[in-house]
């Protein structure tokens, strides 16, 4: 008996070993993009900030040069970085606040509930890149825009072009393109809800209202919590529809900190600036991309 | 009765408030379809008067769209068909293997899927630069791959954790080998997984701007993207051929969520996706 059990132990351990280095073999390419390709750019992207690099050109270690001159001497810096909050924040609020009431509607049993969900994500797969497009023709004189505004007796807005309505006006296409991933990911949430709770609540006597406060939005707020978080590092990060539509203008309007890092790097051919202007926009996700990868890898692991 | 009247109020506000939230999220896409039709012109109305295909005539007589088409078709397929391989590897292992480090792997995936793409993509020029890859298909496959890789083993981990395991554990009893354990039973279940990996990769291949704006900005490389950017012009007033352009563009991605919406709503529901 004892040598069947030692027999069956020792082929456990040599399969345990087999199967570790089996895992190292299927781990290893995607560990290898991860390391070669992301992390050594990353430690790239540290040094390049604190020396004095023009384009690909070689760089010369210049220390805090690059932040102080950001930080303390650059005109448009600190505007960057208020829009670039402003930017994230209202898109998420705006876009969390549709969401959540769209999904509710959605939760409700109606009929053609999935053709309503299907149309509502269409603009979710419309590339960044097309809404850009479709939106500047939209705002432009004879846009559908401009035309309604002209029927409604504002006048001919300068939707893209005056410095005080340029960022609303990009901010909206931003909306409009986020607002559905929000609501789906929010009704799927509300659909994971136990109808028994509802009914409990209704028998008990408790209104539309009471039953929001005290089941829905508690219930929903694990999900709630982590789009709002995940949407936050996402339009921080934000490029496409704002450098295509107006560069960050007219007069720096709707500069965020991608595309300034971006300007500073091509343009400016300063790609120290560029890279220190890419980790100070890193450094403002800095509380939120640790909550996330903790949530996230706690759940998964 | 008085609660099924509330109820049928309930309906029809319900019904209107959908209804009106419609109109707002497709108004842009039916006015890129209607404007694409309208001529050169500029378009004034959502209901067109005359049907003309000037505006795409204008498109391939103006632009080398036909080269920038295949381009973005070539990176997006071969990009993807790159990352599943590994992702399936990497999802695997994940999903069943004890090994040293899974954790700080797992945590290195999350992390580099949330960083913001200009801190990559600056280096990550540099490093092409050197290896002479700039204004190649190959070089910006590259940055494709390094931009979803994270994001597909994330996804794909997350459905194979979900695959029940008693049949490769009978499979095992039964002494199939571990290459025939994931050729025979863990690829056919993950297939619903793997659908939605590849077509997200595609979608993020096809749409992405800024990685093809830094490492292909030549036209007879260029995709869809980098072109798009460059028509978008302020001084471009043929509205026809800017959205003809667009409507072009999109045709792909409405047919993938034609047709395949459940693997699309899948995945979003499956961890958090990209959105």
């Amino acid at each position: 008996m004892a040598g069947v059990a030692g027999v069956t132990r020792m082929r456990r351990r040599v399969s345990f070993t087999e199967s570790r280095l089996f895992a190292y073999a299927l781990t290893l390419p995607t560990f290898i993009v991860a390391v070669g390709i992301v992390l050594i750019p990353l430690v790239t992207v540290l040094y390049l900030s604190f020396s004095n690099a023009q384009y690909v050109t070689s760089a010369t270690f210049v220390g805090f040069a690059n932040y102080a001159s950001l930080l303390f001497t650059d005109p448009y810096f600190w505007h960057t970085l208020l829009d670039t909050i402003i930017w994230a924040v209202g898109i998420v609020a705006v876009s969390f606040a549709i969401g959540l009431g769209v999904a509710l509607l959605l939760n409700r049993r109606i009929r053609g509930r999935g053709v309503f969900r299907a149309l509502i994500l269409l603009p979710w797969v419309v590339p960044s890149v097309t809404a850009a497009l479709i939106w500047i023709t939209l705002y432009s004189d004879g846009g559908l825009f401009d035309s309604i505004a002209k029927a409604i007796g504002l006048g001919s807005p300068a939707w893209l072009s005056d410095p005080n309505l340029a960022l609303g006006s990009l901010m909206a296409v931003a909306i409009w393109k986020t607002t559905p991933f929000m609501i789906v990911a929010l009704l799927a949430g509300l659909q994971s809800i136990p109808d028994e709770l509802h009914e409990a609540a209704a028998m008990d006597g408790a209104g539309p209202f009471r039953r929001f406060g005290s089941i829905t939005f508690p219930m929903l707020w694990p999900i709630s919590s982590l789009m709002i978080v995940l949407s936050l590092i996402w339009r921080s990060g934000d490029f496409d529809i704002i450098n295509i539509m107006t560069g960050g203008g007219p007069a720096n309007a709707t500069q965020v900190m991608t595309t300034y890092a971006f300007q500073s790097t091509t343009t400016g051919l300063d790609a120290g600036r560029g890279a220190a202007i890419a980790v100070l926009g890193v450094l403002l996700l800095v509380a939120l991309i640790p909550y996330f990868v903790r949530r996230a890898v706690r759940d998964a692991l | 009765v008085n609660r099924r009247t509330a109820t049928l109020v309930g309906n029809v506000l319900t019904y209107v408030a959908l209804v009106a939230i419609c109109v707002i999220m497709l108004l842009p896409v039916a006015w890129m379809v209607v404007s694409s039709l309208q001529g050169s012109g500029v378009a004034t109305s959502l209901v067109p008067t005359s049907i003309s295909f000037e505006g795409y005539v204008q498109v391939f007589q103006t632009t080398p769209f036909l080269q920038w088409y295949l381009n973005s078709l070539i990176v997006a397929v071969s990009s993807m068909l790159i990352i599943l391989v590994m992702a399936i590897a990497s999802s695997y292992a994940l999903a069943r293997l004890p090994f040293r480090g899974r954790r700080f792997y797992a945590i290195t995936i999350v992390a580099i899927q949330l960083l913001p793409g200009i801190v990559i993509a600056i280096p990550l020029y540099v490093l092409l630069a050197q290896l002479h890859l700039v204004n190649t298909r190959q070089g910006l496959v590259v940055t494709l791959i390094v931009h979803s890789l994270p994001f597909a083993v994330w996804l794909l981990w997350s459905f194979m954790k979900g695959i029940p395991q008693e049949l490769e554990e009978a499979a095992a009893v039964d002494g199939a080998s571990r290459i025939q354990i994931i050729v025979r039973i863990v690829l056919p279940l993950s297939v619903p997984g793997i659908v939605t990996v590849g077509l997200f990769c595609f979608v993020r291949a096809w749409e992405e701007y800024l990685y093809p704006l830094l490492i292909t900005p030549s036209d007879d490389v260029a995709t869809l993207t980098v072109g798009a950017g460059r028509l978008a012009g302020p001084d471009n007033i043929l509205w026809g051929q800017l959205m003809a352009y667009s409507t072009m563009m999109v045709i792909p991605m409405f047919l993938i969520f034609a047709f395949a919406q459940r693997y699309l709503l899948s995945g979003m529901t499956v961890g958090a996706v990209k959105g």
